[in-house]
């Protein structure tokens, strides 16, 4: 039985409204294709991975959770769980820190009390 | 003996260290702005969060166990601490290695260095095109992890006076049945499946533990930033990601080159021939034409280990302190083949990296020039 690694669930556009402003074919630089998508949501082994515009930087989640995802320049990303090593998209560095994560689940990010 | 004990064994450095709670005053003007900046780093990692001060953070860290004195850490003269490669200490070397680090770690100590680490770097590569990189992707690298040892010694020595950092010269040192990975030691590569660390004084069972609190913590209240991940044991998967370290040749040709840092002063500097920043190549973030792409020397170090060591933590595997402590000694063997080229650049700060007297953050006690003779601090065996 062998299942695709990566299974495209939906292509949401909820954000598009607030964020087409931008005007960037940010799904070629992001890694997926499509120059006019908002959000991009794929299961990759098992994790739901979500990219959404959000102005310069996209943000990633996985399975809901905010991966820390920096910009060198074009074509080099680096993120929380690939830190020293060049990642092309974010969509390449939200599939790396899945397979990193091996089931793990990220810490949420931000300053407010997480009790 | 007591009133015979040399002055200078005791001074602390000239910079007057601040009070706690208290930054170093600014001067005025534009060069006061740009070290305002500098003062402020954002200590979380997404944009839009509010700015924290590295130096609160690591104020409200220390504030609970001691008086938060900020001090240097002191001159020794002569340098009292010999640094060896660790195939050379002894086994009660490295028994009094280990005891320390597991020592610091109870105490709480070694994870605030962990979250330090954490909020530079989460700062320092968000900021790589604009704004202030201090420790990383910045000539900052080498004189700012050079503090950060001489802290993580500190507190070694805190516990055990005898203890030094030891180092991994990985060009030569590559064999899994190295006694690096000894069960007395850094204990060894992760198992299969979740590549959990389960032999030495760091596996799980052994009782060492990743802090993944996000309980807030300080004044301010800080989530923990000690781990991005809720996996409370060490992880490691050696040769996974590469396939093989960075060979002696290849750290040959970049100690071969003659000019520590230049413009950018970031990710690309020294990029193309003639390849005139020694700092990035040895960081790892740019490559000659004739070696693989990514990932060489500082960087591959930390992928070839793997888990904890490739992730923004990586200090939770205390592997990375050995690691550092050999790129620290390749800044030295690099001053010792060119002694008559400056040590580090640039002089003057810009708006973007530290000078070469911009007092570096968090602890606000050294600059890059109090740093770049490590003699004064400790000696290398080789």
């Amino acid at each position: 039985m062998k299942r695709r690694d990566a299974v495209k669930l939906a292509i949401g556009s909820t954000a598009a409204a607030a964020l087409s402003a931008v005007g960037v074919a940010a799904g070629e630089e992001f890694g997926f294709g499509g120059a006019d998508r908002d959000e991009y949501v794929e299961e990759y082994r098992g994790r739901r991975i979500q990219i959404v515009r959000a102005g310069e930087l996209p943000e990633v989640y996985i399975d809901g959770r905010q991966l820390h995802l920096m910009r060198l320049d074009e074509g080099r990303y680096l993120s929380a769980m690939c830190h020293y090593e060049f990642c092309p998209t974010p969509l390449a560095a939200a599939r790396k820190a899945v397979e990193e994560l091996r089931g793990a689940n990220l810490i949420p990010l931000g300053h407010s009390a997480h009790t | 003996m007591g009133s015979a004990r040399k002055k200078h064994d005791l001074d602390p450095l000239p910079q007057t260290p601040p009070l706690p709670g208290e930054p170093v005053p600014l001067p005025r003007g534009g060069r006061a702005a740009r070290l305002a900046r500098l003062a402020r780093i954002p200590g979380a990692a997404v944009a839009g969060e509010a700015l924290i001060s590295a130096h609160e953070l690591w104020r409200s860290r220390r504030s609970s166990n001691d008086d938060g004195a900020a001090t240097a850490p002191r001159r020794r003269e002569p340098a009292g601490s010999v640094r060896k490669n660790h195939l050379a200490m002894t086994a009660q070397e490295r028994r009094r290695f280990i005891q320390a680090v597991l020592e610091i770690k109870r105490r709480g100590s070694y994870d605030e260095l962990v979250a330090l680490h954490v909020a530079m770097n989460a700062t320092d590569f968000r900021n790589k095109e604009s704004g202030v990189r201090i420790g990383h992707i910045s000539p900052g690298f080498l004189p700012w992890h050079r503090q950060f040892l001489l802290e993580f010694e500190r507190e070694l020595q805190s516990v055990d006076p005898t203890v030094s950092v030891p180092y991994w010269d990985w060009t030569t040192d590559q064999a899994l049945d190295s006694p690096l990975w000894a069960d007395d030691f850094m204990g060894g590569n992760g198992r299969k499946g979740d590549r959990m660390v389960v032999t030495g004084p760091f596996a799980h069972a052994n009782g060492w533990r990743i802090n993944t609190s996000v309980v807030p913590q300080g004044v301010p209240a800080l989530n923990g930033h000690y781990s991005v991940d809720d996996r409370r044991f060490l992880t490691r998967d050696l040769g996974a990601n590469i396939d093989r370290l960075p060979t002696a040749r290849e750290l040959e040709d970049t100690l071969a080159l003659k000019v520590y840092d230049s413009e950018p002063f970031n990710h690309l500097a020294g990029g193309e021939a003639p390849f005139h920043s020694f700092r990035n190549h040895l960081e790892g973030y740019v490559t000659f034409p004739w070696e693989p792409r990514t990932a060489k020397l500082h960087s591959r170090g930390h992928r070839w280990s793997g888990g904890h060591m490739g992730y923004i933590a990586s200090p939770n595997d205390p592997l990375f302190f050995l690691h550092h402590c050999f790129i620290d000694r390749c800044w030295a063997v690099w001053q010792q083949r060119h002694p008559h080229v400056p040590h580090y650049l640039p002089v003057e700060e810009t708006d973007e990296v530290p000078g070469l007297h911009t007092p570096m953050e968090p602890w606000r006690t050294m600059t890059p020039a109090d740093v770049v003779d490590h003699t004064a601090f400790y000696t290398y065996d080789s």
